[in-house]
């Protein structure tokens, strides 16, 4: 006998399916929200990475008979300094090209920090449950009842600032949303029979935790990573804005919030155009987090 | 029956999704009309649209669908132009009645019982509270709900699912409607439940003399309880009249090779016919034979045309093909019998000795220990070769029994041997070389991040046999063992259907060339037509391959087609254990008998309604 005859197989689906990766770069292509995403993030991150070529002036370079001059659209303002100069007459463009730099090295590094302990604690808590889950647990409540901008105030100032403290301090603080996120989901996917299949051939648990459960936790993943990038600039912005986070003359966005507060009445660009500027990089970020989600999520696949 | 009042007439309704790729229709040009007290079964597989149908009568249907019709008069009053607040207050729950599938989901946690039954009587038929307390009660107690007064105050949870369904039966007519829509209402059910409510709403419906419309897939239920039937395929009618004529004596090839795909219980089983490929999605307007992609005696004119409706209004199909071309016709199901292969001697090829499972349960952290013995005791031999059935009901332990042969949760006492080894104590490579599992939601049994090409590598993957080129063509033999084509390799699991992905499984149990497959009710979630084909292919593969099957299911005519030796489980016990043929003809212990007693079959249309 035959095994199928050709009249049992299953019919083709009407039109041929095209590739996964084409598919794929077609709902990007189709996804605004994601192109403006990668186009204001992308933008940003050549904008620090080109800094040096990009910026008109040395950032660090004072002037005091140029200081306090208004952006070149504002009556008193010049085309020499296009977005003026701040108290000490440093070039406001360069230092917001160069704060670039520092805010996406802190977004992008404490988010990843962040992750790495978030999703490692998740994913054990949520695969192994049990005495893992309930230490694991006990960890996410301490952490949540502690006063988070408070403690990192403290750290920052017994270890003291700088780029890198700051980044590993906002890191170890922002990992709660991806164990909660990536324990629940990891959770519901162990009871998965494609989890006991991995087992019923013979998989170690670290095959099942690298092959089955993370590669179905990365659409949460990302957008919890372009979430916390938000919030971590953000964080080091706080930080920054009350003199723990990243000393002068380094310039930040945040930091420049901070030192503009005070001209903030009759200077008002001076806090405006690095609040925009980091407005701008969260927004992009939350869009990239939520296309990228949209794009390689297997229920768009069908 | 010809002097009753219609209830129900239903004139060319349409219904249309509005979806990403275009306008489907997924309902078209159905017409039906229901007289007092008659039932309708509407009968066809998922993606027929018969669903779609009750729903749109009901006004349920999801927002991205429209809904036109000629006409639909419920007892000679238009109701497909009543605003939807009319239509909310006088109409539904009132004069039509729904019951759902999913008993589980259909009562809301929250509220009691009687404030459920009670709410929208009062709300809508300005029932006092009192009296309608008191129809609650009487309602409760009539569908065989034990203790109805004290019931009223429960919830949900406190119910089994038999009892909620009953629970809905009962809130469906506290309004005394004169239809009511049942959309698989048994499908969740046990089969031993679903006699008994089956038999309850054909009661109540001689009771109450009520409309019905049963909605299932399960051409065998509607056998044993409705007077006509309407099968569906695409969005559909293709063919209705009354049900023991279409049962009996089908003429549209469709019904004819629907059922000749459902396994009997009577007579030596014989192989299964079955219907190539799937339903397909039919975009845009179709002015061809819906069926035509999928039917054996297909014309060229059937692609271009649509079908005539032949016969009168009591009986009629669409087909081009006229009473006597089919009649000519060859049988849909082949003639061959399949015989499930008997090993009466040899070693055991996996033993199970005095297995004891127990499920602890502590309600906060100083309750009281509940204890549930999952599995007492139960012993079984599978020997080489052979199909072995577990049969019984939720809850009865089977599945827990099968994930302790797998080895994939250790039991608390006795000991499961696997080719004379311990299986707990078994190297992993070696073990997934002797036993595989094939579990029964193909939608959850694939990862559904992996393409079907790397699903089937896994377990050498896992076990880091062959290099890429040789797991390559190990992948493209096994899966033109199972029929995959190759074109679906780099396809994910939600692009297929669920016949391809229990394909797939298939295919990646066998890529380690087992000797032993354990199928946990591997087509409880498929089709009929995709069953037949998923069952004809584990025959196969059995012949050629010379398998061992342990195979779990509830569903008996699956078992009586392909089971060489069956054991019953109940409450954690087998009751029963034997050869096939001989416990499903002369059953011996209680149980069996009312689990088989409980089976509708096919036959039982022609005894009951003629």
């Amino acid at each position: 006998m035959t095994i199928s005859t050709p009249a049992d197989l299953p019919a083709a689906s009407e039109a041929k399916t095209p590739t996964p990766r084409a598919l794929m770069l077609r709902r990007a292509l189709e996804h605004k929200g994601f192109i403006a995403g990668v186009v204001i993030v992308g933008t940003l991150i050549l904008v620090a990475l080109l800094a040096p070529w990009l910026a008109p002036h040395d950032p660090f370079a004072q002037s005091l008979p140029h200081r306090l001059l208004p952006p070149v659209w504002a009556e008193g303002g010049n085309w020499d300094y296009l977005l003026g100069t701040d108290q000490v007459g440093r070039d406001y463009l360069s230092r917001l090209i160069y704060g670039a730099r520092v805010s996406l090295t802190i977004g992008f590094g404490a988010a990843l920090i962040g992750m790495m302990i978030g999703v490692t604690l998740g994913v054990c808590a949520g695969y192994f449950g049990g005495w893992v889950d309930h230490s694991v647990s006990f960890l996410l409540t301490a952490q949540l009842a502690l006063p988070g901008l408070l403690l990192a105030m403290a750290l920052v100032f017994i270890i003291g600032p700088s780029v890198w403290v700051v980044i590993g301090i906002i890191g170890v603080l922002h990992w709660t949303y991806f164990l909660v996120v990536t324990r629940s989901a990891t959770q519901r996917l162990r009871s998965q029979d494609f989890v006991a299949a991995a087992r019923a051939m013979g998989a170690t648990r670290w095959q099942i935790l690298r092959t089955e459960i993370l590669p179905n936790l990365s659409s949460q993943i990302i957008v919890i990573f372009t979430f916390e990038l938000g919030i971590s600039i953000l964080a080091e912005s706080s930080l920054s804005f009350l003199g723990v986070g990243i000393q002068p003359p380094t310039p930040s966005w945040g930091l420049m919030i901070a030192e503009g507060k005070q001209a903030l009445f009759y200077r008002p660009w001076l806090v405006i155009l690095p609040g925009v500027s980091l407005f701008l990089l969260v927004i992009g970020a939350n869009l990239l987090g939520d296309g990228l989600r949209d794009i390689t999520s297997p229920q768009g696949r069908n | 029956m010809l002097d009753k009042r219609t209830i129900l007439s239903v004139d060319d309704l349409e219904v249309v999704l509005h979806t990403a790729v275009g306008d489907l229709k997924a309902v078209r040009g159905t017409s039906f009309d229901l007289k007092a007290g008659e039932a309708i079964g509407i009968v066809g597989e998922s993606g027929s649209g018969k669903s779609m149908t009750a729903l749109a009568l009901m006004r349920l249907l999801p927002r991205v669908a429209r809904l036109r019709a000629n006409a639909i008069a419920l007892d000679g009053v238009a109701i497909d132009t009543a605003n939807d607040r009319e239509f909310a207050h006088s109409i539904a729950g009132q004069k039509i009645s729904m019951i759902f599938q999913e008993p589980m989901t259909s009562l809301n946690p929250v509220y009691s019982i009687g404030r459920q039954l009670t709410e929208a009587a009062v709300q809508f038929a300005g029932l006092s509270p009192k009296v309608a307390r008191a129809r609650a009660i009487e309602l409760l107690e009539r569908v065989g709900i034990p203790d109805p007064v004290g019931r009223l105050d429960q919830y949900p949870h406190q119910l089994s699912g038999g009892q909620r369904q009953r629970v809905m039966i009962a809130m469906a007519l506290m309004n005394e409607p004169e239809l009511i829509i049942a959309d698989e209402p048994t499908t969740a059910l046990d089969v031993t439940v679903q006699a008994q409510i089956m038999e309850l709403l054909a009661e109540l419906r001689r009771e109450f003399g009520m409309a019905m419309i049963l909605i299932t897939h399960d051409l065998a239920v509607v056998a044993s309880t409705v007077d006509k039937v309407a099968v569906m395929y695409g969005g559909e009618i293709v063919e209705k009249g009354p049900c023991h004529e279409v049962l009996a004596n089908p003429m549209h090839p469709y019904t004819r090779g629907l059922l000749a795909c459902v396994p009997r219980m009577d007579g030596t089983p014989r192989r299964l016919g079955a219907i190539p490929g799937i339903v397909p999605a039919l975009l845009g307007e179709v002015d061809f034979c819906v069926f035509s992609s999928r039917c054996a005696h297909v014309r060229d004119i059937c692609r271009t045309q649509r079908p005539p409706i032949q016969g009168d209004g009591q009986r009629s199909y669409n087909c081009i093909l006229s009473p006597d071309e089919i009649d000519t016709l060859p049988p849909a199901q082949p003639n061959e019998e399949m015989s499930p292969p008997m090993v009466e001697t040899g070693p055991a090829l996996i033993e199970a000795r005095g297995i004891h499972k127990f499920y602890r349960d502590r309600k906060g952290l100083f309750g009281k220990t509940r204890t549930l013995h999952a599995l007492d005791a139960v012993s079984l031999q599978i020997r080489r070769g052979e199909t072995f059935a577990l049969v019984g009901e939720s809850g009865s332990g089977k599945t827990t029994l099968a994930k302790i042969l797998l080895g994939l949760s250790p039991a608390d006492g006795g000991d499961v041997l696997l080719d004379g080894e311990p299986v707990n104590a078994m190297d992993a490579r070696k073990r997934a070389r002797l036993m595989q599992p094939i579990f029964q939601d193909p939608y959850s049994s694939l990862n559904p991040r992996h393409t079907i090409a790397q699903i089937i590598a896994r377990p050498l993957d896992v076990h880091r046999i062959g290099d890429t080129a040789s797991r390559k063509q190990a992948v493209l033999d096994v899966m033109t063992r199972v029929g995959l084509p190759e074109r679906v390799l780099n396809n994910y699991p939600s692009q297929m259907s669920g016949g391809q992905r229990q394909r797939v499984a298939i295919a990646r149990a066998l890529i380690m060339k087992p000797a032993l497959l354990v199928c946990d009710e591997p087509t409880s979630a498929l089709d009929v037509s995709v069953q037949a084909q998923i069952l004809n292919l584990l025959a196969d593969l059995q012949q050629d391959l010379g398998l061992t099957y342990l195979l779990i299911t509830h569903n008996i005519a699956v078992v009586h087609q392909v089971a060489s030796r069956i054991a019953v489980m109940h409450q954690g016990r087998i009751v029963e254990m034997g050869e096939a043929r001989k416990i499903l003809r002369a059953p011996e212990h209680d149980y069996t008998r009312l689990l088989l007693s409980s089976v509708p079959e096919l036959a039982a249309a022609g005894s009951n309604n003629q």
